[in-house]
């Protein structure tokens, strides 16, 4: 189309129809191959894109989440410790930092983390001692261990 | 913090160290899970897929690698080259015979993720069938990795008092022959 | 048979501890002596053994030197630099001094307004590290930040199509966003 004048372009736009495929075909400008200028193939691969960008905004957390996971799973046991445990035991002593903290902290903080790491070991220790009670065998129970003592 | 101190610490974080494993006696699985552990850098808490933190592991003695049960003879490492007739079926004990170095490697490659990365990850896998290593990966080396499993005494280490009194379940009689 | 079993079950229980209800068992035919059991997972329990003894004066002992450890260089104020993880916008974030945090939402303060946060659950400096459970004092800890700018995040399309079915949706999303900038992270002597 060509506009001779900016006033003329404001009282005529032009179709409409033009301008929806400008709608669509400008988000596939950067589309590789007929993809970004045809736009019966355009408007296929924009549609799609979109539904993976929907998609991939759930999808980035949980695979953040995993991330972290990992992350503290490695500095965990650079402590001696599984990740299950030392997780447990955070929130038993109503730790409530998240995993994306205590990731941020075995990367940047070394020694926050080792703090936070004894301080799951120490309820570790506690609650073993708890469970265990005086080393005896609870009344009434029959095990193989009775049967052997 | 001045930008020189900055990039020597990025250095020292992504540098790779060098781990030694002694298969002598090992189940492979084991060593192979060490190993892909340590390739993939998932013993570093700042792993990213994407940011190439693996380590160098060298792996020695795979000649001497233990299975347990009978996987000797009954675990089959099949190939097939594409072609007809290409299929190829070999047993474990088979395998170790034609190259000592085979099953480790295998079994590291199968734990590995499969994608675009694999490759370049078992190139940092050095794997020697003896304990005679290169000088120029023993000078690399940073850490002796712990064993996974203890390696038991052998029957011909024991003595024979010691065999002697080992419990049985039962006595044989005299007229009992031995095969 | 299943009768049986229970009762043999039954009179196991019974007599608890007596090694020698069936004889059969203790033949001394082998020719050492000593425990024969075989291992196995009951011989011996899945945590250590030896668990470290407790002494609660001495715990107490310990407690009471570092609180008064940290207190007095809370008081001579040779931290270095703190930081601090807070519970704001419903995440949780890392922070510092002069950090410059983006949240998804609006807020009420206004542009150049100081709010305090009061959710802190970790304060680290360099020697020492306070961890809240779940939430530190808010006479311990004092975290401010200034708002600097609102605006809005940029327009993220939200799509959903079914293939075969004429369902198509496009929902355009903006977001309100709010700048915020941590002022300081102040410390009192508080710590008991």
């Amino acid at each position: 189309m060509v506009f001779l004048s900016l006033s003329c372009w404001i009282r005529s736009r032009g179709p409409d129809r033009y301008w929806k495929v400008q709608d669509i075909v400008k988000n596939a400008k950067h589309f590789r191959g007929r993809k970004n200028r045809c736009y019966k193939l355009a408007v296929k691969a924009v549609r799609r894109a979109f539904v993976y960008a929907t998609k991939g905004r759930r999808l980035k957390k949980r695979y953040m989440r995993t991330l972290w996971i990992s992350r503290i799973a490695a500095a965990s046991r650079e402590h001696g410790m599984k990740y299950p445990v030392l997780m447990h035991n955070l929130t038993k002593s109503s730790i409530q930092l998240n995993r994306h903290v205590i990731s941020d902290l075995a990367i940047t903080e070394p020694r926050s983390f080792l703090s936070l790491a004894k301080v799951a070991r120490a309820r570790q220790q506690e609650g073993f001692r708890a469970a265990l009670g005086d080393g005896k065998e609870p009344v009434g129970v029959f095990s193989r261990v009775v049967l052997l003592q | 913090m001045s930008s020189f101190s900055r990039s020597a610490q990025q250095w020292a974080t992504f540098a790779r160290s060098w781990f030694l494993i002694d298969a002598r006696m090992q189940p492979p699985g084991k060593i192979a899970t060490m190993c892909a552990i340590r390739l993939q850098g998932k013993h570093k808490p700042i792993y990213h897929a994407m940011s190439d933190c693996g380590d160098h592991i060298v792996v020695m003695n795979t000649k001497q690698i233990a299975f347990s049960g009978n996987k000797w003879e009954q675990k089959v490492y099949s190939s097939h080259s594409g072609y007809p007739g290409g299929f190829k079926q070999l047993t474990a004990a088979q395998l170790h015979h034609k190259d000592p170095k085979a099953i480790v490697k295998l079994s590291v490659y199968g734990m590995l993720p499969r994608n675009l990365h694999r490759r370049t990850m078992m190139q940092r896998l050095h794997i020697f069938p003896d304990d005679e290593l290169p000088d120029d990966i023993l000078a690399n080396l940073t850490e002796e990795l712990p064993q996974p499993r203890e390696i038991t005494k052998q029957l011909s280490e024991f003595t024979q008092e010691e065999i002697d009194a080992f419990p049985r379940l039962w006595t044989p009689p005299e007229y009992y022959k031995m095969k | 048979m299943a009768l049986c079993r229970g009762a043999g079950l039954l009179l196991r229980t019974l007599l608890p501890g007596n090694p020698l209800l069936f004889p059969a068992a203790c033949r001394t035919q082998s020719s050492v002596s000593g425990v024969l059991v075989p291992q196995t997972s009951l011989t011996s329990p899945p945590w250590p053994e030896q668990l470290p003894p407790v002494c609660e004066a001495e715990d107490a002992r310990r407690q009471a030197a570092v609180v008064s450890t940290v207190n007095g260089s809370i008081e001579r104020q040779d931290y270095g630099r703190l930081f601090a993880v807070v519970h704001f916008a419903s995440r949780q974030w890392k922070v510092t001094g002069e950090d410059l945090i983006l949240i998804e939402n609006h807020l009420e303060a206004g542009c150049g307004e100081t709010i305090r946060m009061e959710k802190v659950l970790l304060v680290g400096a360099e020697d020492f590290t306070l961890v809240g459970r779940p939430l530190l004092g808010r006479d311990l800890v004092r975290v401010e930040a200034t708002v600097i700018e609102k605006t809005e995040s940029w327009p993220k399309v939200h799509m959903r199509f079914w293939k075969r079915h004429r369902y198509q949706r496009k929902m355009i999303i903006v977001q309100p966003q709010t700048v915020l900038r941590i002022n300081s992270i102040e410390l009192a002597p508080r710590l008991s």
